[in-house]
């Protein structure tokens, strides 16, 4: 696999993939932290702005490098392979890419309900700060469970 | 940014985005392929062919999720009192659409794939 041969492009792409998907988690099991603090009274209105804007951008990469490799998955690794000796990899891999749409406005929302820094959160940020974390860290482990299967 | 705007906007933003992938997922509404071994787009995929439609849902997704979002600022800045009132229903509406958006993708793709 020579360096610049497309084969080590796409490695490198899905590698880039899993370091945002990481920053991602990350950024995401923070802001459920502070967000769960803020809701006990020990608010860190830095942190609170600072874990959505990381987030929000550590997605958008996430999600551009896993569309850019998701036609080279689709045929060398679903059709050659999982459709025929790990559909429920093939399943989990398409319900991860889909769950990855959803979470969109929840970080989204994140964003936006944190640029005022409120000390005491309301239950809509709440909401959107630990649902982004429980699909985030879903799709984390989905991720891992299928290329441990597969991959491009 | 004003925080019943944010709130507004995130609310309106969710129920875009998630009635339209249901939209897009259920309903199969304005859908586009993409064939990876053509390597081109197309409205309808030959058999023969793989066929990619998540490029599609994603895309008019986020769309609906910008417009939405966009539209929630416009409404609470000429309507503030009124937004306020709005915003619970919305995102009420919006977690149901959200929820049954992913309880629906995991139906489709355990059973009827």
């Amino acid at each position: 696999m020579p360096l610049g041969s497309p084969t080590a492009l796409v490695k490198l792409a899905l590698l880039s993939h899993a370091l945002a998907a990481t920053v991602l988690t990350g950024a995401v099991t923070h802001l459920a932290v502070v967000v769960w603090a803020a809701r006990r009274g020990r608010a860190n209105p830095r942190l609170m702005k600072l874990y959505p804007a990381v987030a929000l951008v550590a997605f958008g990469l996430t999600f551009a490098l896993g569309a850019l490799t998701y036609p080279i998955y689709r045929v060398s690794v679903r059709a050659a392979f999982l459709d025929q000796h790990a559909v429920w990899a093939s399943v989990l891999f398409d319900l991860k890419e889909n769950l990855a749409v959803l979470v969109a406005p929840l970080l989204v929302g994140a964003f936006a309900l944190t640029r005022s820094a409120p000390r005491r959160p309301d239950p809509m940020l709440a909401l959107c700060a630990w649902g982004a974390a429980a699909a985030v860290w879903f799709n984390l482990l989905a991720g891992l469970l299928v290329v441990s299967v597969r991959s491009v | 940014m004003n925080p019943d705007a944010a709130r507004l906007a995130t609310a309106l933003g969710a129920l875009s985005l998630g009635l339209t992938y249901l939209a897009t997922t259920a309903g199969k509404l304005g859908l586009f392929y993409y064939l990876p071994t053509a390597h081109r787009w197309t409205l309808a995929p030959p058999t023969a062919l793989i066929a990619m439609d998540w490029f599609a849902r994603a895309l008019w997704s986020l769309v609906a999720l910008a417009l939405g979002f966009g539209s929630g600022l416009a409404l609470a800045r000429r309507w503030p009192t009124r937004a306020a009132t709005l915003t619970r229903a919305l995102w009420s509406l919006a977690v149901v659409a959200l929820s049954w958006s992913a309880v629906f993708t995991a139906m489709w793709l355990v059973y009827g794939r």
